[in-house]
C-alpha cells in the first residue's frame, strides 16, 4: 500500500484526535460544528460520545473519516492520528485505503445505509473484494463467514436476500458484517440502535460487545442515550455545542459528574429503577450554533455560572477520579477532565 | 393495592376490543386472504385523573389502540365506553362532544403542527371544530392555555417554524388542552425531543394533570418516562395485553417473561444497577400469522409444552396484578385441560 504503513496487527493501533475543528460555511454564517475536539481511543476500548442533536458528535466521526460534506463543511484544523499516521495528511487515494479497512462505520438507519437493489452477498463482499482482492468461491466463503460472525441464521440462504427481505435488526447486523469485513482496528458506531426496538437493541448491543471481544477492535459509540453509555462504554466524552465538556471513565461520570451540564443531564433522566416526585430539569434550550455566546455556551442555562463564564471559554481542567471509580485502563485514559471554570483552581 | 375497583365508574372503559385488518389479494376481485390482528381482545380502564401507561415494541398494536379510542379507525369487535356511554355509535353533536373530551399529542412536533397555520389557529382549532365558542373567547382560551404550558401569549401570532422542538411540543400540548378534554392520549410525547428538554415536558405533563385532573393514556417505549408518569401500566405483545398492574408492581415485580425481558433490556440510567441481562432471541413474529397458543412462546426463555397449544388469558395472579402466562395457574382458560 503506497504511502501508509498499515499498523501491523490492526488491533493495536491507537487513534488520537487532536484539536479537531470542522466548520460549515453557510449563507447564514459560519457554524463551528466541531471546535477543538481532542481525545484518544486506546486499542480495544469503547469510548462513548454523548450529546444532544447539534452537539457535533456525528461531525466529529465524519471528520475522522474525512467524509464531511464539502464544500460547505471544511476540516480547518487538527490532527487525527491512527498509529503514527496523520489521516489529515493522506492523499485521497490513501484515505480510501483507510476507510473500511482500518476504520469503519455503522450508521443509524440500516434501511438507508444498505443498497436496496443489491443482494446481501454483493454488499457484504464488496469490502473484501476491494481491500483483499478476494474473488469467486473464496469471496463467497468469506461472506458466509462474516454472516456467521454477526449471527445471521442460515447464512447460506440469507446471502441471496435483498435488504427488504430482512427485518430491521437483521439488516443492522448485515451493516455490522460489512463494517467488520476488513477487520478494522476502529469501529465507529453512530447511533446504531436508534431505529431498533428495545429487545432488538439489547440483542445488538450484546452482539457488538461479543464481536469486540472476539476481534479486538476499539469502538467510538455515538449516542444520545445515557443508558447505552452505561451498558457498553468504558469511557465517555460529553459534547455540548461542538466541544467536549467532560471526559471520564463511565462509572466515574455517572457517580461524580463534574460539568454542570453533564450533572444536570444525568439527574434529569427518568429512572426506570426509582420513583421520584419531580424530574430535575435544565432550563432553556440548546444554543443555536449560528449565534454562540462568548465564553462557555452552557453559561446561560447553568445554575452555577460565574462572571468569567460568559467572558472566556474555560480550558480543560483535570479533576480527581474518586477511588473505586477508575476504569480498568491506566494512565491518561483513567483521568477525569472537564471544561468548566468551577474547577479553575484545581491545576491546569 | 387494588386499582380501579374502588372507583364507581372509570372515565374510559375499553372492553375486549379487536381490530383486524384484512390482507387482500387479487386484482379485479379483491378478496381477503388473511387478517392482521393488530389489536386482539384488549380490555382496560382509565380512571379520572389517572395515567395508564402502555408499553410494548413497534407493531404490538399500541398505536392502533390509540386510533381506536380516538375513533380514527372503526372497531372490528368490542366496545369503548367513555363516562359510561358507548362511543362507537356516536353521531353529530354527541360525537363532537366526545372529540372535545378526548385529545391527543403525537411524537413529532415537526410534522404534527401545520406549517401554514399560526399558533392561534393551531391551538384554537379543536375548540372551533367541537364547539360554537365565539372567536373572541377562542382567542382568550388560546392565550390562557399557552401560558399554562409555559409559553408567552404573544406566541399565538407566530408560525411553528419559529419555535424549537421543545416549544413546539408545548404548542402541541396546548392544542390538545384547548377544548378542555378529560382524557389525553400521549403517543411517544417526548421521544423526538432532546435529552435536556425531555424532563421539562415530562414535568409539564405531570403538573398539568395535577392541576386539571386530566387522565392520560401514555404510549412510550422509554420505561423511565412510563414509570415516572403512570399509575397503571399495561404491557402489550402482538396485539394483546400480557400484563397489567400498578406501575410500582410492574416495575418491581414483573411476572410475565416478556415484561421481564423488556425491563432487562431497558437500559439503566445508572451503571451501578446490575440487571440480570435477559436477551430474548428472535424477533416479534408477524401479526398476520401469530403463533397458536401463547404469542410469546417462540421467544420465551421459560416456555413449556402447554404454551404452544393453549393461549393463556389475562387473569389476576397476585392481588391487583394481572398476567397472561401459563406459569401462573389462573391464566389457564376455563374448560381447557393443560395437557402437554
Amino acid at each position: 500500500m503506497p504511502g501508509i504503513n498499515p499498523p501491523t496487527g490492526a488491533s493495536t493501533a491507537r487513534l488520537e484526535v487532536k484539536n479537531l475543528q470542522t466548520w460549515f460555511y453557510t449563507g447564514r454564517g459560519v457554524v463551528k460544528a466541531v471546535d477543538g475536539v481532542s481525545f484518544t481511543l486506546e486499542p480495544g476500548e469503547t469510548l462513548g460520545l454523548v450529546g444532544e442533536s447539534g452537539s457535533g458528535k456525528s461531525i466529529t466521526c465524519l471528520s475522522i473519516l474525512r467524509l464531511v460534506p464539502e464544500p460547505a463543511g471544511r476540516i480547518i484544523g487538527g490532527e487525527v492520528l491512527l498509529g503514527d499516521i496523520d489521516l489529515m495528511q493522506l492523499s485521497r487515494h490513501e484515505m480510501e485505503q483507510v476507510r473500511g479497512r482500518h476504520i469503519s462505520m455503522v450508521l443509524q438507519d440500516p434501511m438507508t445505509s444498505l443498497n436496496p437493489v443489491f443482494t446481501v452477498e454483493k454488499q457484504v463482499g464488496e469490502g473484501s473484494m476491494y481491500h483483499q482482492g478476494l474473488q469467486g468461491a473464496r469471496l463467497k466463503d468469506r461472506v458466509l463467514e462474516l454472516l456467521r460472525w454477526v449471527r445471521i441464521p442460515a447464512p447460506e440462504v440469507r446471502v441471496n436476500d435483498y435488504p427488504h427481505q430482512m427485518s430491521g435488526g437483521m439488516r443492522q447486523r448485515i451493516v455490522g458484517a460489512i463494517a467488520l469485513s476488513s477487520e478494522p482496528s476502529v469501529l465507529i458506531a453512530d447511533e446504531p440502535t436508534t431505529s431498533l426496538d428495545v429487545t432488538i437493541q439489547a440483542q445488538y448491543l450484546r452482539l457488538l460487545k461479543d464481536l469486540q471481544d472476539e476481534h479486538q477492535f476499539s469502538m467510538i459509540f455515538v449516542t444520545h442515550d445515557f443508558g447505552i453509555v452505561a451498558r457498553v462504554c468504558d469511557r465517555v466524552a460529553v459534547m455540548y455545542a461542538g466541544r467536549i465538556v467532560e471526559m471520564a471513565p463511565t462509572r466515574e461520570l455517572f457517580n461524580n459528574p463534574g460539568h454542570p451540564y453533564a450533572r444536570a443531564l444525568i439527574q434529569s433522566l427518568p429512572d426506570p429503577d426509582a420513583e421520584v416526585e419531580w424530574l430535575t430539569t435544565i432550563p432553556g434550550q440548546p444554543p443555536s450554533l449560528y449565534d454562540l455566546p462568548t465564553g462557555c455556551p452552557f453559561a446561560p442555562r447553568c445554575s452555577s455560572a460565574m462572571e468569567i463564564c460568559s467572558q472566556q471559554y474555560p480550558p480543560t481542567f483535570e479533576i480527581g477520579v474518586k477511588e473505586g471509580f477508575r476504569s480498568s485502563a491506566q494512565g491518561p485514559t483513567a483521568s477525569h477532565t472537564t471544561a468548566c471554570w468551577l474547577y479553575g483552581e484545581e491545576t491546569v | 393495592m387494588n386499582t380501579g375497583a374502588a372507583e364507581p365508574r372509570p372515565l374510559l372503559d375499553v372492553r375486549h376490543v379487536r381490530k383486524h385488518f384484512p390482507v387482500n389479494k387479487g386484482t379485479l376481485i379483491r378478496r381477503p386472504v388473511g387478517w392482521i390482528k393488530a389489536v386482539d381482545d384488549v380490555a382496560f380502564t382509565i380512571g379520572q385523573g389517572q395515567t395508564f401507561g402502555l408499553v410494548g415494541e413497534s407493531g404490538c398494536g399500541k398505536s392502533t389502540l390509540a386510533k381506536l379510542i380516538l375513533l380514527l379507525e372503526p372497531l372490528t369487535e368490542g366496545d369503548i365506553f367513555f363516562e359510561g356511554e358507548s362511543v362507537t355509535e356516536l353521531r353529530g353533536e354527541e360525537l363532537k362532544r366526545y372529540r372535545a373530551g378526548v385529545s391527543a399529542v403525537f411524537q413529532d412536533p415537526y410534522s404534527s403542527l401545520s406549517p401554514r397555520m399560526k399558533v392561534l389557529d393551531i391551538v384554537g382549532d379543536p375548540l372551533v371544530v367541537t364547539t360554537d365558542t365565539p372567536r373572541r373567547e377562542v382567542q382568550e382560551r388560546v392565550y390562557q392555555v399557552l401560558e399554562e404550558v409555559g409559553l408567552n401569549a404573544a406566541a399565538a401570532s407566530n408560525y411553528p417554524h419559529e419555535f424549537s422542538g421543545g416549544q413546539r411540543q408545548r404548542i402541541a400540548i396546548a392544542r390538545a388542552m384547548s377544548a378542555s378534554p378529560k382524557l389525553m392520549i400521549l403517543d411517544e410525547p417526548v421521544s423526538a425531543l432532546d435529552a435536556s428538554i425531555r424532563a421539562q415536558i415530562i414535568n409539564l405533563l405531570k403538573s398539568l394533570q395535577q392541576e386539571m385532573g386530566l387522565s392520560y393514556l401514555l404510549i412510550a417505549h422509554d420505561l423511565g418516562t412510563v414509570r415516572f408518569l403512570s399509575d397503571v401500566v399495561g404491557v402489550m405483545y402482538l396485539g394483546q395485553l400480557v400484563e397489567k398492574s400498578t406501575s410500582r408492581e410492574v416495575f418491581t415485580n414483573p411476572l410475565h417473561p416478556y415484561t421481564r425481558a423488556l425491563l432487562s433490556a431497558a437500559l439503566p440510567v445508572r451503571p451501578d444497577i446490575h440487571r440480570e441481562e435477559i436477551v430474548i432471541s428472535g424477533e416479534v413474529p408477524s401479526p398476520l400469522d401469530p403463533p397458536a397458543g401463547c404469542r410469546f412462546y417462540p421467544r420465551c426463555p421459560v416456555a413449556m409444552p402447554v404454551c404452544e397449544q393453549v393461549q393463556p388469558i389475562l387473569a389476576e395472579a397476585e392481588q391487583g396484578h394481572e398476567v397472561a402466562c401459563h406459569l401462573y395457574p389462573t391464566s389457564a382458560p376455563e374448560g381447557t385441560v393443560a395437557a402437554g
